[in-house]
Formats: C-alpha cells, sequence, structure tokens
C-alpha cells in the first residue's frame, strides 16, 4: 500500500511563521489603510491611489495555508506508524482519512471506499459546525478550489446538519460583511458551500447508504435565514443533479409566513443579487435552473400534492421576468412532449370524459398560464412562443374555452383575447400558431372528406368541423391587430400559402398525376415568379382596408386548402370539374385569381360547390 | 499680457510622504515574506512525500506568487506618491 511521509515539526514550524507573518502584513496593511484615508482627503489632486487589494489577498493566501499546513502537521502525527522518529511514516488511507477529517480542498488518494469518505465527512461536518468564523471560512473556501468527493460531501453536510450550514453561514456573513475584502471572503465561502453542495448532490445517484439525505434541503427551506443560505447556493450554481434542483425548487418557492427580516445573510444576498445585476428578492435563478433542467422540472412538478400543481401555483403567482422561465418549463414539460408524441394532448372535459393523472395536470397547468396571461404587462418572447406552442400541442384547451365563452356570452373568453394578444407580441409565435392552425384545418377538412361521401348535409357538417379552427384564426387576427402586428401576421399567411400549396398531398403530389396536381401548385406561383418578399409586400400593402386583409386572407385559404384536399380524395375528386384551372392560382394575395376560382367553384356539382360555398367569406 | 496664476494645487505633503513611507514598509515586508516562505518551504519538504506534497506543492507555488505580485504593486504604489511629492 502506498506511504506519506514527512517532518510534523518542520510543517508546523513553517505554518507558525506563516502565521506570524501574515499577523504582521496584515498590521501593515491597515497602516496603509489609514494612511490612504489621510492622503486622499489632503491630496485631491494626487495620483489616484487604490486599496491595497494584492497585499489583501496574499496575507489570505498565507493565512489559509497557515492554518491548512498545521493541520496536515498534525495528521502525520496522529498517523505515525514511525516510531517515534522526526520522519512521520503513514499509509496513504489512514492519512487520507485524518486529512479529509479536518481539511478541505485536498484530492484524496482513490483507494478510499465511498462509505469511508462518508463517515469521515461527517466527522469533517461535526467539526465545521463548531469551528470558529476563521476556520471554517477557510475550510468552505478549500472545497472551491478542489471539489471534494462526492460521498465525503454528502457525508459533510449531513454532520452539519441544516441548523449548522445555516449557523456556519450567519456566522461568517456577519463577520465578514458585504464590503471589500471581507465580500471577497465571503465570496469564496459561497463557492466553496454551493461546490460542496453540488458535490453531494452527485451522490444520489450513488447507493442509499452515502446518499445525500435532501431533508436537510426541505428543513433549510421552512426558516428564512435557511432560504436565503439556499438562494446563495442556487446563486452560483450550475449543472446540480435533478434530484437536488427539485429539491431546492420544492424548497424555495412554496410561500413562507412570516415577516421579512433583514438578516445578515440577507444583506449578503442583495450584495450578491446586485453584483450579478439582479434584482433581490427574486426567484429567478432556481426558476433558471429548473428550467434548465426538464428532468429535474418534472421531478419538481411530479412532486406536487395531489391535485395541486406546483407549476400551475407559481404561474399565478409570478410576473416577467420570472413568468418567462416558467414559461420555459411549460414549453418543456407540457408543450414539446405533445408535439413530440410523447405525452396525451389535453382533453376538454366537455368531450363527456373527466382528465384524470397527467391530463389533469396539464389541465391545471394551462389554466393557470390562460390566467397569468391576463397579467403579463410587458409580454417577452418566451411567453409568447409558449403560447404559440399550447395552440399547436392542445388545440382542444383553446376549443374547450371558446365553447365555454360563447355559451356564457356569445363572446369568447377575455383571457383567450388576452392569450392571442401576448402571444402575436412575437413573429415567430405567430408563424407557429398560424402554422398550427393551418394545418389542423386542412387534416380536419381531409379527415371529414374522407369519411363523408359528397351528398347533402356535407356543407353544415364540414363547416361546424372548421368553424372552431376559423375562430381561433379571427383570434389570431384581431390579436396581432391589438399588438399592432398585422404586418407579421401578413407575412405568415404569404410564407404559409406556398408552403400550404406544397404540403398538400405531401409527398403524393411529385407523384402526381390526376387531377390534383393543378390544385396543389396554387400559392407556388407567389414564390417562383414575384420572389417572397416582393409578394409579402405587395400581400400585405395592396389592400387599402389593412385591417381586413388578414381576415380575407385567412378565409381565402380556408377554402382553398379544401378544394386542395377535396382533389386529393378519390370519391370527392370524381365529382371536381375542369381541375386544371386551379393551375398557378394565388387566391390569398390576388383578387384576379381568386375571381377565377369563385368562377371554377361556380361551375361545379352542387355538393361541390354549397361545401365550398358554406367555407366562403 | 499679464499670464493668469496657476490653478492651485491641493496636495498635502505630510499625508503623502506617511503614505509612501507605509507602503515602503509593507512592500519591504512583503519581499521579506516572500523570501522566508521560500526558504521555510525548502525545509518542510524535505523527506515530504505522497498526496499531501502535492497539494503543498500547488498551495505554496500560489502564496510565492501573490506575495511577489503583491509586492511589486505596493512598491509601484508608493513610488507614484513620492513621484508626485517631487512635483507638487
Amino acid at each position: 500500500m502506498p506511504t506519506s511521509s514527512a517532518r510534523p515539526e518542520r510543517l508546523a514550524h513553517l505554518a507558525a511563521t506563516l502565521a506570524e507573518r501574515s499577523a504582521t502584513l496584515d498590521a501593515q496593511v491597515g497602516e496603509v489603510t489609514a494612511a490612504l484615508g489621510a492622503y486622499r482627503s489632503g491630496c485631491p489632486d494626487g495620483p489616484a491611489i487604490g486599496a491595497p487589494e494584492a497585499a489583501i489577498h496574499a496575507v489570505h493566501r498565507c493565512r489559509n495555508l497557515a492554518g491548512r499546513l498545521g493541520r496536515v502537521a498534525a495528521a502525520f502525527t496522529r498517523a505515525d506508524s514511525g516510531g517515534g522518529t522526526t520522519v512521520a511514516t503513514a499509509s496513504d488511507h489512514i492519512l487520507a482519512l485524518s486529512v479529509a477529517a479536518h481539511l478541505a480542498g485536498v484530492r484524496l488518494p482513490d483507494a478510499l471506499r465511498a462509505p469511508e469518505l462518508h463517515a469521515v465527512g461527517r466527522r469533517a461536518g461535526t467539526q465545521l459546525a463548531l469551528a470558529g468564523t476563521g476556520e471554517a471560512a477557510i475550510m468552505l473556501a478549500g472545497w472551491a478550489d478542489t471539489p471534494p468527493d462526492a460521498a465525503y460531501a454528502s457525508g459533510v453536510i449531513d454532520g452539519l446538519g441544516a441548523r449548522g450550514v445555516e449557523a456556519v453561514v450567519g456566522r461568517i456573513a456577519r463577520a465578514y460583511g458585504t464590503q471589500g475584502w471581507g465580500r471577497t471572503r465571503v465570496e469564496a465561502t459561497m463557492r466553496g458551500l454551493t461546490v460542496l453542495v453540488a458535490q453531494a448532490g452527485r451522490s444520489l445517484s450513488a447507493a442509499p447508504s452515502y446518499r445525500l439525505d435532501l431533508t436537510v434541503i426541505h428543513q433549510l427551506g421552512r426558516a428564512r435565514a435557511g432560504r436565503e443560505v439556499l438562494r446563495q447556493i442556487v446563486l452560483g450554481a450550475h449543472h446540480l443533479h435533478p434530484a437536488l434542483t427539485a429539491a431546492l425548487g420544492a424548497a424555495l418557492l412554496q410561500p413562507i409566513s412570516g415577516p421579512p427580516e433583514l438578516t445578515s445573510a440577507s444583506r449578503m444576498l442583495v450584495d450578491r443579487f446586485d453584483q450579478r445585476g439582479l434584482p433581490p428578492g427574486l426567484d429567478l435563478p432556481v426558476l433558471r435552473l429548473l428550467q434548465a433542467d426538464p428532468r429535474a422540472a418534472e421531478l419538481w412538478e411530479l412532486g406536487s400534492p395531489p391535485g395541486r400543481s406546483r407549476l400551475a401555483q407559481q404561474l399565478g403567482r409570478r410576473s416577467n421576468p420570472e413568468l418567462a422561465a416558467l414559461a420555459g418549463i411549460v414549453h418543456d414539460l407540457y408543450v414539446a412532449p405533445v408535439l413530440e408524441h410523447r405525452a396525451q394532448p389535453w382533453r376538454s372535459p366537455l368531450a363527456g370524459q373527466r382528465p384524470h393523472g397527467a391530463a389533469r395536470r396539464t389541465g391545471e397547468v394551462l389554466e393557470a398560464l390562460l390566467a397569468a396571461v391576463q397579467e403579463v404587462a410587458h409580454p417577452l418572447p418566451p411567453v409568447s412562443r409558449v403560447l404559440a406552442g399550447v395552440v399547436a400541442a392542445h388545440p382542444a384547451f383553446l376549443d374547450h374555452h371558446l365553447a365555454v365563452g360563447a355559451y356564457r356570452s356569445l363572446e369568447p373568453d377575455p383571457a383567450i383575447g388576452r392569450w392571442f394578444e401576448v402571444l402575436a407580441q412575437e413573429p415567430v409565435a405567430i408563424d407557429t400558431a398560424l402554422g398550427a392552425l393551418q394545418a389542423r384545418g386542412r387534416s380536419s377538412a381531409a379527415a371529414f372528406l374522407a369519411r363523408s361521401a359528397p351528398g347533402a348535409g356535407s356543407a353544415d357538417a364540414l363547416r361546424s368541423s372548421l368553424e372552431p379552427i376559423r375562430d381561433i384564426g379571427l383570434l389570431l387576427v384581431r390579436g396581432a391587430a391589438t399588438a399592432g402586428r398585422t404586418y407579421s401576421l401578413m407575412t405568415s399567411l404569404a410564407i404559409q400559402a406556398v408552403a400550404g400549396g406544397l404540403t398538400v398531398g405531401g409527398g403524393r403530389a411529385a407523384a402526381a398525376a390526376g387531377p390534383a396536381a393543378p390544385v396543389i401548385a396554387m400559392g407556388i406561383r407567389v414564390a417562383a415568379d414575384a420572389g417572397r418578399d416582393e409578394a409579402i409586400d405587395e400581400l400585405a400593402w395592396s389592400d387599402a382596408h389593412l385591417d381586413r386583409a388578414p381576415k380575407r386572407a385567412l378565409d381565402r385559404s380556408f377554402v382553398a386548402s379544401t378544394a386542395a384536399a377535396m382533389a386529393e380524395d378519390p370519391r370527392w375528386r370524381a365529382h371536381l370539374r375542369d381541375v386544371h384551372e386551379l393551375a398557378g392560382l394565388d387566391v390569398v394575395r390576388s383578387d384576379e385569381d381568386w375571381r377565377t376560382f369563385r368562377s371554377w367553384m361556380a361551375r361545379q356539382d352542387p355538393t361541390v360547390r354549397d361545401t365550398l360555398a358554406s367555407l366562403r367569406p | 499680457m499679464p499670464r493668469p496664476p496657476d490653478p492651485a494645487v491641493a496636495f498635502d505633503h505630510q499625508a503623502a510622504a506617511q503614505l509612501a513611507d507605509r507602503l515602503e514598509t509593507l512592500a519591504r515586508l512583503l519581499r521579506q515574506a516572500e523570501r522566508d516562505h521560500a526558504e521555510g518551504v525548502a525545509a518542510a519538504t524535505k523527506d515530504w512525500r505522497g498526496f499531501t506534497r502535492s497539494w503543498f506543492d500547488g498551495a505554496a507555488h500560489d502564496v510565492a506568487t501573490s506575495l511577489h505580485r503583491a509586492a511589486a504593486d505596493v512598491a509601484r504604489a508608493a513610488a507614484s506618491v513620492r513621484n508626485a511629492t517631487a512635483v507638487a
């Protein structure tokens, strides 16, 4: 087994020398600081001389090494198996256990097993709780430089306990304050504590016997001072274990009763927030940690009490920029999985079935999002995008609210109107929502045509199936107008009219044969002949009544895409006449082409004509 | 045309001299500490082997570097104050 050796008395002598030198230097730094004050007031025109920061830093390094070296000397003496000669000899294993119980920041040999590390970490934690302020600060700062092993770190936290963590941080904050040199020491200490907790979090993937007990985090979250310590940890944390992030979220984001209290730790917190350009009092750092790690956000949300989604509660309570972080979490948990077919969409209670489990939680979160949207004063892009994502992933949710609103007052729920106003702040969100609506319109029309033979009653039935989609489209038009984004909406319509022509029929269009081909080509000419940007300009500004243009374009696109769907359906295609006349028509952009389309419609079989006419603006 | 008098320059020579003295003392103490540290390290590392030695080498180097840098900084500040005293 590898061994270590040293002369403990020489180590101790060097430690004493360093301690003595640091005291002398510290005193002289004090002299310089006093003279600096007199110089600054007496010589305002003299050269600017700053505080002796480098000297202060050097004193700190000397004092730090002195303390740690003394502990290594003592560890050698304790572990010596050499029989009292001047050179102490010890197995690395025994020496490491002795060092680790008293000292932070020394990289230990790999041979130590996790249970041993955890046990020795507990001893170190117990000692840290009892240590003087200076010693505790040195020990914590040591972990910032050399991250400890996960099992050891979880042992330290166990040994300290919630009250120990709170007490140590409070002592250090009170002793060093938030100015100059004191602030530097506090920063180093907090970095060390953050590293210690992050490393302890890594033990959560290990065997239960030396896993971090997350009760400590929950206990800290119950008291104001403990919460402030957690906020200090979160402020500098990155890439924590998901279960630890979830625990921090649960501890920090729950409301706490009692009056606010300005403790030493909270003054330090304000200062550290300020340095990072964050207003104090925000829970943004922990929300961002949750947002950056969907697994952690999921664990946090799954830990909610039955029927009370944590995410939903937060949505109702927050404003920007915290709301933007929460929007990111909503997207990751409730929008993206549905769009990627990894989860069930929301089901309307009007469909005759009460939502259960995950669907109910989704419903709660979306309801809270709807309520929160009404309070959003200054929408941010992430919020707009997540609202657009919901349009795509949970269309039934909006249908449900439209139906409820119409039942009550024949007008949509005002919250839904606000939804589209906020959504329309962001052009990308308009694109997403419009694309989702048009895709839904096409697929609904195609599905309807596939199951309904041409005949009496087709028109009413088709119109009923497309009505909710059109209503949502009109809300988008209205929202864009209120948000001053009509031009963005028209841009999206122009682009998607082109894209729609290409996508109706999909790959089969290329093979194309048959009467569907000309219809599929509708809109393509816009891009081919005029160029996209020119087409957009013409579309958006050619109409004297810009406020009516988007609604008209939306309606025309519904009719045209339904005609395309008819051309693709074998039973309906048999009833179409002169399909070739539709080749190259741009019904969305061109009034002339629209007239040609209507003339074509007038010459169709009555079933086809009535069905399309029922959708006509 | 008579030349207007130069604006008065506020400069307390006594305060400047005191600061320069104290900075020079601090620079001297820092250099002394650096020398003592080098000697102490040489003595302490005799017969020192194992994982704690690796840690110490890094930590001792950091201390030496910070003492050296601090001595140079403080000496520069002292020289700046002395120079200002000479021309004021």
